[in-house]
């Protein structure tokens, strides 16, 4: 596994212009993000109970948690890219199993770099540094969460190739998605559409739910979260081993 | 109407080309505005007390105003035509699509207007729905509902060919840069904001305003949605003239670079 993320990310640096660009690219579009978040602080004082530091705060965390799936769906992207061309046979004879080849082969461990920067930042960002040791633990957890419920339903996005030889549009629709996870949890539906968003779409709580643990000690979102990623890995599992049965690779 | 009639299997084929991958077209319709829209729903929503207005837009005026943008925003992209058009450009395939009797440039108008008609759908539907809730001033009277009427498919028309005009300017960099990756992710980010799809040019700080009501993004989105939701027709002629002006310059621009990006072409067969 080491293997392939040296491999991913001396690719990725061999076409550096083109990793610089996406960067500032992906900066230029945050702050523009950034600004919206700004202007909409004129117009009130606080975003249902929510303050500009707090709420910033959230958008930091969704920087970096969508910065760092993004590492990952880029990988399955090209898997699926493979697969429908019929040029992954080669590849699954590697010594490697079948999660680590789709997760890791096409990676881009270098959004993790601007990751690591974001992350020196928080001393600065963080509104209330001083909480115990739970919420910093429930937090980190979030976060993790967070990221997995992107891959997630990105992969399960992707899975429609299975079906239909043709890749799916999962890049296009994660991202769209992506563009709520700056909200904080205080704008987002509450009660029972909170659940069923939650577990439909765990990625719209990848960022709020530990900015909620952080911030407020609220470990509800996170929950619905949590069951939100577990049923829907579990689903995705269950599909893509159905699919992967009746599916003939086109080189085998 | 034989022009119409001549360079109808262009505007079919657009369409189709559209309708085939129903994959990313149900992602585009449904999704992606959708969640533009929920963004604006939940923030504005928290927002607002009452009867309250923000720059003479009440609640229910700026989530139209949202929808509209969001739809003008998808019949104005110009992004499948600078992808499609750059592809052809590195893959040598101009001069195969120059030798059809049709001018090149007339081929790809045709065809974007063609894949654009589907997003014209949501852009009426939501016009006569935000009519029959609050009857605009301009709906008053017959003479002035004409005028409103015409300013609203004036602006649709001048807003497909100007950004049409802006695509094909964008899309012949390739010829220069080689890849219109770049090009095209700016496109999305800048569109979006400058476009003022996200929020209506006066809710902007007093800073950026005078960018945010001139630039020639606005007048293909945020321009034709404050239209028709305020239906000021002073203030519509106004900025029906401005994106007149700014598709006149444009179409200058683009025959000029036309030339220009011939001459540095070098394809398949050049």
């Amino acid at each position: 596994m080491w293997i392939l993320l040296r491999k991913a990310f001396a690719t990725q640096l061999h076409y550096f212009g083109n990793y610089i660009s996406y960067l500032a690219i992906q900066a230029a579009a945050q702050l523009l993000t950034l600004f919206y978040l700004f202007t909409v602080f004129t117009y009130t004082d606080t975003l249902n109970g929510w303050t500009k530091e707090q709420a910033i705060f959230v958008f930091y965390l969704a920087t970096m948690v969508i910065l760092t799936a993004e590492c990952f769906t880029c990988s399955i992207q090209q898997y699926y890219y493979k697969l429908v061309r019929g040029q992954l046979d080669p590849l699954l004879i590697l010594p490697v199993r079948g999660r680590a080849l789709q997760l890791l082969r096409w990676s881009e461990p270098g959004f993790l770099v601007p990751v690591v920067l974001l992350l020196c930042c928080w001393p600065w960002l963080d509104p209330l540094p001083n909480r115990a040791l739970s919420a910093w633990l429930g937090g980190a957890v979030a976060l993790l969460l967070g990221v997995l419920a992107i891959i997630v339903v990105f992969a399960i996005a992707s899975l429609p190739a299975l079906a239909t030889q043709r890749q799916a549009p999962a890049d296009f629709m994660v991202s769209e998605l992506s563009r709520m996870v700056f909200l904080p949890s205080s704008v987002m539906p509450r009660g029972t559409w909170q659940f069923a968003i939650g577990i439909t779409l765990p990625l719209l709580f990848s960022a709020n739910a530990a900015g909620a643990i952080l911030i407020s000690g609220d470990y509800q979102g996170a929950a619905i979260l949590c069951i939100g990623v577990v049923v829907l890995s579990s689903l995705h599992h269950y599909i893509e081993a159905h699919l992967k049965r009746s599916f003939s690779y086109p080189g085998s | 109407m034989k022009m119409i009639e001549r360079h109808s299997p262009y505007m079919r084929n657009g369409l189709r080309l559209l309708l085939v991958d129903r994959g990313v077209l149900f992602v585009d319709f449904f999704i992606a505005t959708g969640v533009a829209f929920f963004i604006q729903f939940l923030v504005w929503t928290t927002i607002y007390r009452d009867d309250q207005e923000i720059h003479g837009f009440s609640f229910n005026e700026l989530m139209f105003y949202c929808a509209l943008t969001i739809f003008l925003s998808r019949l104005n992209n110009c992004y499948d035509l600078i992808e499609e058009m750059a592809q052809e450009i590195i893959d040598g395939h101009l001069e195969v699509l120059m030798a059809r009797p049709t001018h090149y440039l007339a081929q790809k108008f045709f065809a974007y207007l063609g894949g654009g008609a589907l997003y014209v759908v949501p852009v009426i539907a939501l016009s006569l729905f935000f009519c029959v809730q609050h009857t605009p001033a301009a709906l008053t009277s017959p003479s002035t509902a004409i005028a409103y009427l015409l300013i609203v498919l004036a602006f649709l028309f001048i807003g497909t060919v100007l950004s049409f005009c802006i695509g094909m300017i964008l899309a012949m960099t390739t010829c220069w840069l080689m890849q219109a990756d770049f090009v095209l992710a700016c496109l999305t980010t800048v569109v979006a904001f400058l476009g003022g799809a996200i929020i209506p040019p006066s809710f902007w700080p007093e800073f950026i305003r005078p960018l945010m009501e001139y630039n020639p993004f606005q007048y293909f989105v945020a321009a034709p949605a404050t239209f028709i939701i305020q239906g000021d027709i002073q203030a519509g002629l106004t900025a029906l003239g401005g994106a007149t002006l700014y598709t006149l310059a444009m179409l200058v621009i683009m025959r000029l670079m036309w030339r220009r990006a011939l001459n540095t072409y070098s394809g398949g067969g050049g």
